[in-house]
C-alpha cells in the first residue's frame, strides 16, 4: 500500500469541500410574500386575461379602467377561472391547476390572497357557485350523484344533496355545468361526466340548499340534440323584476339544425314552461341554419336581456353550401370541416338586446361583432354592462347603457387575450 | 484538424533479417472501451499506425527485428515495448488514463469525441466510455453539455423532456446509431439506457448532417453503440437506494477473423420508493355512521409506493467483416420489455395514482451494411430495422388513493386516475426504418454524402372501454383502424476543405416528404363506411456552414439550416376524445443559426485548457400549439413565431491528474409574431416552462497507485444549476412563487472509483444529492434526495 498516495487523497478531500459549500449556499429563487395580514379591497376590478399559453394574468384595478391597460405585470397562474363573486370574494376552481376551489381576495395593495380553500377528490372538478354569505354548492365530480353545499365565509362544506333520484338519460353519471340560485332552491343543468356526452334535451337537476334534499327535474320539450357547454359563464343575472327564471342552452352547432333556445322558469314553477320558445339566432336570422347559437346571456334590471348571438353566415360557407347544389346532405366530410373552421372563428355574432316579452332581438348599433365562441362574460358598473369584444383588430370592452342605450368604447387590454373581468362591488 | 502539430522521434533500430512481417493489435482503454486514432509509432522503422474506430492498427511489411514500439494517446500514459520481431506479432494494449507524456513529444492525436465537436456544425460529443465505470444512465451523461436540459417526471424510468437550445418535446428527436429511439421500444429510453452499451453521445445543435437524423427541428441527440471487435465480456451489476437493481452483460467473440458475435443487454429494476417532503395529502373526514363528511388537505412527508419500474433489453449480434460483398454486415435480433406502474400525474396532488399502470415489448430485426469502392473512393452504408412493438395502458379504476397510500372510502365515478376518460388500450405498432447512405470522396479535401430515410409506422390497437364511433347501426372502436405515418427524407451534402484544410465549408439539401392517414373521429354523424382521411406534406430544407481555423490553437464556426418538423398523428388527427383533427396543420419551420469559437491550448505535457464560446438563434415559424376549439374542445394549429437566443460558454481544464469542466447556458424565448391576429396582445411574451439559465461544473482527480502499484483511484464531482423558471408567462422573474414557477435547483453528485485492472476488477460508488435538497425537475414533481448507488464491473 502506498500511504503517500492515500494522504494525498485526503489532504484533496478538504478542496471538494469548499467547493461544495459554495455552490449550495443558493437560496430557491422566490420573493418570499410579506404579508400576511391581508387587508381585503371592497371595490374594484380584476381583469383577467389568457396568455399565448393558456395561461392566466390577473390585474387589480382600484377605478374602473380606461383607455388602454396593460396586464403584461399581472399575476400569473395556471388559469384564473372565477365562477360567482360574493362579498368581493372570488369563488373558481384553485388557480394552481390543483384540485379543489379557491376564496380569492384583493389586498390593499392590489395583490391576491388565497382566502381559503375546498379539496376536491376529481382533478376535474369545475363550478362552484356562491348563493351569499351562508351558502354555496359545488360538485366533486368523483361524486357525480352528489351536490356539495359549503359556507362560503368559512369555505367549510356544511352538506350535501343526494342527487340520484335526478332524470338522467341512459343512467349514466351527470355533471352539473353550472348552478343558479334562486331563494334556496338551485337549478343545474347536466351532462355525462366521463365523455361528456350531451343529452337530447336540456336537463336540470333541482335542489334545496336549505333541507339540503332534491327536489326534482325538468328538461327543454325534448326537440333534438341541446350542447349545454356555453352554460359556464360567470354569476347569475338571470331573473327578472318578476321572478322568472331565463336558463339558455347553445342548441346544437354540429349542424344538425337545433337552435339554442332562452328557456323559462315561471315563478313559483320548478317546470320549463313548454309554451315558451325564444330561439333568438333563427329570430335574428332564420338562414342561420349550421350555427344558430348565442352566448354571454344576463337578464338586465329592466327584464330585457343581453346576449351575444351568432347573426350572420360568412359568404365563404354560403359558397360552399352553393357548391354542392345547396343541400346540405352532399356536403362532404373535409367541406364540414371546412365549414366548421370557418364557422367557429368568424366573426359573425353581435350583441344583442333580447326582449323577453315580445321574443324580439336587436342588435347594439357601435359594438363591433365577435366570434361566438370568444370570451363572452360581462359585467355590471354604474348603470351600464361592459361588453367583451375581442376581434381580430380589438381586445376590449364596450360599455353599455341599457337605461340611455348609449354604446362606448370602455378600454382596451394588452399583454394577454381579454377573459373575463369581475367588479368585485357586486355580489354575483 | 489536429491542433497540436506532430513531431515523430526516430531512435536507430538494428536490423537483423530481410524477412518481412507483420505488426497487428489492439488499443483500448482498462474499461475495455477501444481507443481510436492512437499513435503506434515502431521505433527506427520508419513505421507507424494509428488505430482506427475499433481500436485496431495494423503495420506491415516490417524487416525481421528487434524494435521498440511507443503506443500513445493524449491523455493517456504510453506504451512501450521491445519487440523481437521474428514472425507476425499480434499485440493487446490497454492505455491507463493520466497526463503523463513521452518525454519530448507533444501528443497531437484526438479522439472521436474530440474530432466530432470540432466539425463546423455544431455538435457536443460526449465520451460515454469514461462513465462506464459508474452507475449512470443515459440523461445523468447529457445534461452535462451545454444548451441541454433534462427533466424527469420522477426516478429511473419516468418520462423524460429534452429542452435543447430552447426548443423541447417533439422538436428534438433522439436517435440510436442514427434511427429513432421510438423504434426500439418502452425498454430502450433516454432515461434507463445504461451508459454501459453506449460510447458516445453526440448533441446536434440545430442542423443536423444528412446522414444522421429526420424531421429534427431543433437538433438532435444520437446515442452511439459501443462495439468492440476484439473478444471480450463485462458485466456489471450496481444497487443502491430505492431498492435498484442494473445489471448489464456485454461480449463479443471473434470466430475468426470474419465471422463474430456480440450481446449487448441490461436489466433494470427499481422501486423508486423515494420521500417526497411536505406534498398536499387528501385526508377523508367521516361521520359518526362511516360515510363521508367532507375532504380535507393536509402536509406531509410521504414515500412513493406505486412507482415500480422494470426493464429488460438483448441485442444479439452476428457479424461479417472483410468478406467478399461487404466490408462490414451485422444482423441483430433485439427483445426488449418494460413495465412500470404510474404513481402521479403532471402535478403532485393530494391524491396517489395507486393503479394506473403501463407495458410494453418490442422484438427489432437489424440489418447494418457497408461496402467501399475504389479504393475508399465510395463508402456505401445501410442500416435497416423492423420493429413490433406491443404496448399497453391501464388506466381504469375507480378507487382513489392518497399519499398513505390508502385507499379512500370514497369512488371515482370518473373511473380513471389520470387519463381523465378510462383506458385500456392495447396497441400493435409496426414501424420499418431504412437509412441508405453513400459517401463520395472525391479527393482528400472534397466529399459528397447522399442520404435517404424512409420511414413508415402502423399504428392500431383496441380499447374495450374507450370512445366509439357510430358507422351505420355499428360502434367501432377507432382504435382498431390502422393509422399509418410514412415519411421520407432524402439529402445531399457536400464538403470542401480549403488553405491547407484550415477553411471547411458545407452545404446541405433535404427534401422532406411525409403522409399519413387515420380514421376521422369528428363531424362523423350518418357515415356508413369508416371515415379515412388523409395528409400530405412535402417540404425543402437547406443549410450550410463554415469553419476556419485561425491558428492551431483557435478556430470559428458558423452554421445554418432550415428545418422542419412533421406534424404528430395526434396533432393532426386528434385524440378520438377532446383534441379535434385538423387536417390542414402544417410542418413546423426553424431557421437555425449557430455561431462559435473555440480556443484550445496544450499548455505543456500535463496542462491543457480548451474554451468554448457559442452563439445560437432560433427563428420558428408555424409553432404548432393548442387553442380551444369550441366551447370546450381543442385543436392543434400553426399559431405563433417565436424567437430564441442564448449564449452557451463552456470549458474544460486539465492539469496532471485534474480535471475540471464547467458550463453555462442563458437563454430567452419569446413570442415573436402571432399569425392569429387575435393574439396578437402576446407578442413579446416569454415562452413559459423552459429554463433560461442553468450550468454544470464537474471536478474529478486520478490518483495512481493507491495500495498497489496499478490500482487507480478516482474522485468525482458534479454539481448542476437550474435557475428558477415560471411554468407559466412571467415577465420577470420577481413574479416568481411557488404556484407559478419550479424554484432554483442545486443538486450535488460524487462518485468515487477504484480500479484494479490486474484483477479485472472496477468498484465505484455514487452519491446523488449529497446534500439532500429539494429538487424538482418538472412542475413541483419531487425527485429523489440523498441516494446511493454502488457499482461492480468485471471484464475477461
Amino acid at each position: 500500500m502506498k500511504l503517500r498516495n492515500l494522504s494525498k487523497l485526503i489532504t484533496k478531500l478538504p478542496v471538494f469541500g469548499l467547493v461544495l459549500v459554495i455552490v449550495i449556499s443558493c437560496d430557491d429563487g422566490f420573493n418570499d410574500l410579506e404579508d400576511n395580514n391581508v387587508v381585503q379591497q371592497t371595490s374594484g376590478f380584476v381583469v383577467v386575461g389568457t396568455t399565448a399559453s393558456n395561461t392566466a394574468l390577473v390585474k387589480y384595478f382600484q377605478d374602473i379602467p380606461t383607455g388602454t391597460i396593460d396586464l403584461t405585470d399581472g399575476f400569473g397562474f395556471q388559469r384564473f377561472v372565477p365562477n360567482s363573486c360574493i362579498d368581493h370574494a372570488l369563488f373558481l376552481p384553485r388557480p394552481d391547476g390543483f384540485p379543489g376551489f379557491s376564496k380569492y381576495i384583493v389586498g390593499a395593495n392590489g395583490g391576491l390572497f388565497e382566502a381559503g380553500s375546498i379539496p376536491t377528490l376529481n382533478s376535474g372538478s369545475f363550478r362552484i357557485d356562491a348563493r351569499d354569505s351562508s351558502y354555496g354548492v359545488f360538485q366533486d365530480r368523483a361524486t357525480s350523484d352528489n351536490i356539495s353545499i359549503f359556507n362560503p365565509t368559512t369555505m367549510e362544506v356544511i352538506g350535501g344533496v343526494d342527487m340520484t333520484e335526478g332524470f338522467v338519460p341512459d343512467d349514466i353519471a351527470q355533471r352539473y355545468q353550472r348552478f343558479i340560485f334562486r331563494d334556496d332552491d338551485v337549478f343545474a343543468p347536466i351532462r355525462g361526466n366521463v365523455n361528456g356526452e350531451s343529452f337530447t334535451s336540456l336537463i336540470l337537476h333541482q335542489a334545496n340548499v336549505a333541507s339540503g334534499q332534491f327536489v326534482g327535474d325538468t328538461q327543454r320539450d325534448g326537440n333534438g340534440v341541446a350542447e349545454i357547454t356555453t352554460l359556464n359563464s360567470f354569476g347569475q343575472n338571470l331573473t327578472d323584476p318578476n321572478g322568472n327564471l331565463y336558463i339558455t342552452d347553445a342548441g346544437n352547432f354540429t349542424g344538425q339544425g337545433v337552435a339554442a333556445a332562452v328557456n323559462k322558469i315561471p315563478a313559483g314553477s320548478n317546470e320549463i314552461d313548454p309554451g315558451y320558445v325564444f330561439l333568438p339566432a333563427v329570430t335574428l336570422n332564420p338562414t342561420n341554419v349550421f350555427l344558430p347559437t348565442f352566448g354571454g346571456f344576463k337578464v338586465l334590471p329592466n327584464g330585457t336581456a343581453i346576449a351575444r348571438v351568432n347573426a350572420s353566415v360568412p359568404q365563404e360557407v354560403v359558397d360552399i353550401v352553393l357548391s354542392v347544389g345547396g343541400n346540405l346532405a352532399n356536403l362532404t366530410s373535409n367541406q364540414i370541416d371546412t365549414i366548421f373552421n370557418i364557422l367557429f372563428t368568424a366573426e359573425s355574432a353581435s350583441w344583442c338586446v333580447l326582449d323577453l316579452v315580445a321574443l324580439t332581438v336587436t342588435p347594439i348599433p357601435g359594438v363591433p361583432p365577435t366570434g361566438v365562441f370568444s370570451a363572452n362574460d360581462t359585467f355590471f358598473h354604474n348603470g351600464g354592462i361592459y361588453l367583451p369584444v375581442a376581434t381580430q383588430t380589438e381586445n376590449s370592452f364596450y360599455r353599455y347603457d341599457w337605461t340611455t342605450e348609449e354604446v362606448s368604447e370602455a378600454f382596451q387590454v394588452t399583454g394577454a387575450d381579454i377573459s373575463i373581468v369581475v367588479n368585485i362591488s357586486n355580489d354575483n | 484538424m489536429r491542433t497540436i502539430p506532430l513531431l515523430l522521434f526516430l531512435i536507430s533500430t538494428q536490423l537483423f533479417s530481410q524477412q518481412e512481417l507483420d505488426i497487428t493489435g489492439e488499443v483500448k482503454e482498462i474499461t475495455g472501451a477501444p481507443i481510436s486514432f492512437a499513435n503506434v509509432v515502431l521505433e527506427g522503422s520508419n513505421k507507424y499506425a494509428i488505430t482506427d474506430e475499433n481500436g485496431k492498427f495494423k503495420i506491415t511489411n516490417i524487416d525481421a527485428g528487434t524494435y521498440n514500439i511507443t503506443i500513445s494517446f493524449i491523455g493517456f500514459t504510453s506504451f512501450k515495448k521491445t519487440i523481437d520481431l521474428n514472425e507476425n506479432v499480434k499485440l493487446s494494449v490497454t492505455l491507463r488514463e493520466g497526463a503523463e507524456a513521452l518525454e519530448g513529444v507533444t501528443l497531437f492525436a484526438e479522439s472521436q469525441e474530440q474530432r466530432q465537436s470540432a466539425k463546423a456544425l455544431t455538435i457536443n460529443s460526449l465520451d460515454v466510455k469514461k462513465l462506464q465505470n459508474q452507475a449512470l444512465g443515459v440523461e445523468s451523461v447529457i445534461k452535462q453539455s451545454t444548451g441541454v436540459v433534462v427533466r424527469q417526471s420522477g426516478g429511473l424510468g419516468s418520462q423524460v423532456n429534452i429542452n435543447l437550445n430552447g426548443l423541447t418535446g417533439q422538436a428534438v428527436r433522439t436517435y440510436y446509431d442514427g434511427m429513432p429511439l421510438e423504434l426500439y421500444g418502452g425498454a430502450f429510453q433516454i432515461n434507463d439506457i445504461p451508459v454501459d452499451i453506449l460510447s458516445r453521445v453526440d448533441i446536434y445543435k440545430g442542423v443536423m448532417p444528412v446522414g444522421i437524423g429526420t424531421d429534427a427541428l431543433g437538433g438532435g441527440i444520437n446515442l452511439v453503440s459501443f462495439e468492440r471487435s476484439e473478444d471480450y465480456a463485462r458485466i456489471s451489476y450496481s444497487f443502491g437506494s430505492f431498492n435498484t437493481h442494473r445489471v448489464t452483460v456485454n461480449g463479443n467473440h471473434n470466430f475468426n477473423d470474419n465471422i463474430a458475435i456480440s450481446l449487448q443487454s441490461f436489466v433494470n429494476y427499481t422501486d423508486n420508493d423515494y420521500l417526497m417532503r411536505d406534498i398536499p395529502n387528501f385526508v377523508e373526514n367521516l361521520r359518526s355512521d362511516g360515510t363521508v363528511a367532507s375532504i380535507s388537505e393536509e402536509r406531509i412527508d410521504a414515500r412513493r409506493f406505486h412507482d415500480r419500474f422494470r426493464s429488460s433489453f438483448v441485442k444479439g449480434a452476428l457479424r461479417f467483416t472483410d468478406i467478399v460483398v461487404a466490408d462490414e454486415l451485422e444482423a441483430s435480433l433485439i427483445a426488449s420489455r418494460r413495465d412500470n406502474q404510474i404513481q402521479n400525474g403532471t402535478f403532485i396532488t393530494g391524491l396517489a395514482v395507486g393503479e394506473a399502470e403501463r407495458e410494453n415489448e418490442a422484438f427489432i430485426g437489424e440489418v447494418k451494411y457497408r461496402k467501399r469502392f475504389f479504393d475508399n473512393l465510395l463508402d456505401l452504408k445501410y442500416h435497416g430495422l423492423f420493429s413490433r412493438i406491443d404496448n399497453k395502458v391501464t388506466d381504469s379504476t375507480t378507487a382513489l388513493y392518497n399519499w398513505r397510500g390508502q385507499q379512500l372510502i370514497t369512488q371515482n365515478d370518473v373511473g380513471s386516475e389520470i387519463s381523465g376518460v378510462p383506458t385500456q388500450r392495447e396497441g400493435e405498432d409496426e414501424g420499418t426504418a431504412h437509412r441508405l447512405t453513400l459517401r463520395i470522396n472525391l479527393t482528400d479535401d472534397i466529399n459528397i454524402n447522399i442520404s435517404e430515410f424512409n420511414n413508415k409506422y402502423v399504428i392500431q390497437g383496441n380499447d374495450p372501454i374507450g370512445a366509439r364511433i357510430a358507422l351505420g347501426d355499428e360502434m367501432i372502436d377507432p382504435n382498431t383502424i390502422p393509422s399509418t405515418l410514412q415519411s421520407n427524407i432524402i439529402g445531399a451534402e457536400t464538403t470542401f476543405k480549403f488553405f491547407d484544410k484550415r477553411l471547411t465549408v458545407f452545404g446541405l439539401f433535404k427534401n422532406y416528404d411525409y403522409s399519413a392517414e387515420s380514421i376521422q373521429f369528428n363531424n362523423t354523424s350518418g357515415v356508413t363506411t369508416i371515415p379515412l382521411r388523409t395528409v400530405n406534406s412535402n417540404d425543402n430544407g437547406y443549410g450550410g456552414g463554415f469553419k476556419y481555423q485561425i491558428n492551431p490553437k483557435l478556430f470559428v464556426r458558423s452554421s445554418y439550416e432550415k428545418t422542419i418538423r412533421f406534424p404528430t398523428q395526434g396533432e393532426v388527427f386528434g385524440d378520438f376524445a377532446a383534441i379535434i383533427p385538423n387536417f390542414e396543420l402544417r410542418p413546423e419551420r426553424s431557421n437555425n443559426y449557430n455561431v462559435g469559437i473555440r480556443y484550445t491550448n496544450q499548455f505543456n505535457d500535463s496542462k491543457a485548457l480548451k474554451v468554448d464560446l457559442g452563439f445560437f438563434f432560433r427563428d420558428q415559424e408555424d409553432l404548432i400549439r393548442t387553442i380551444p376549439f369550441g366551447p370546450e374542445n381543442s385543436q392543434f394549429v400553426n399559431e405563433a413565431f417565436v424567437e430564441s437566443i442564448g449564449v452557451e460558454v463552456s470549458s474544460s481544464y486539465t492539469w496532471k491528474n485534474l480535471f475540471l469542466n464547467g458550463n453555462l447556458t442563458i437563454q430567452k424565448l419569446e413570442i415573436a409574431e402571432a399569425n392569429s391576429v387575435s393574439s396578437v396582445s402576446f407578442e413579446g411574451s416569454p415562452v413559459p416552462n423552459i429554463p433560461t439559465t442553468f450550468a454544470n461544473l464537474s471536478a474529478r482527480y486520478k490518483f495512481d497507485s493507491v495500495f498497489n502499484s496499478n490500482n487507480e483511484f478516482d474522485i468525482a464531482w458534479n454539481y448542476f444549476f437550474v435557475d428558477v423558471f415560471g411554468f407559466i408567462p412571467l415577465e420577470s422573474l420577481d413574479a416568481a412563487t411557488s404556484i407559478n414557477s419550479i424554484p432554483r435547483q442545486h443538486l450535488n453528485n460524487v462518485n468515487v472509483t477504484y480500479t484494479m485492472p490486474r484483477q479485472k476488477l472496477i468498484f465505484s460508488l455514487g452519491v446523488q444529492n449529497v446534500f439532500n435538497q429539494e429538487v424538482f425537475d418538472n412542475f413541483s414533481v419531487p425527485r429523489p434526495g440523498t441516494n446511493y448507488n454502488f457499482k461492480i464491473n468485471y471484464s475477461f
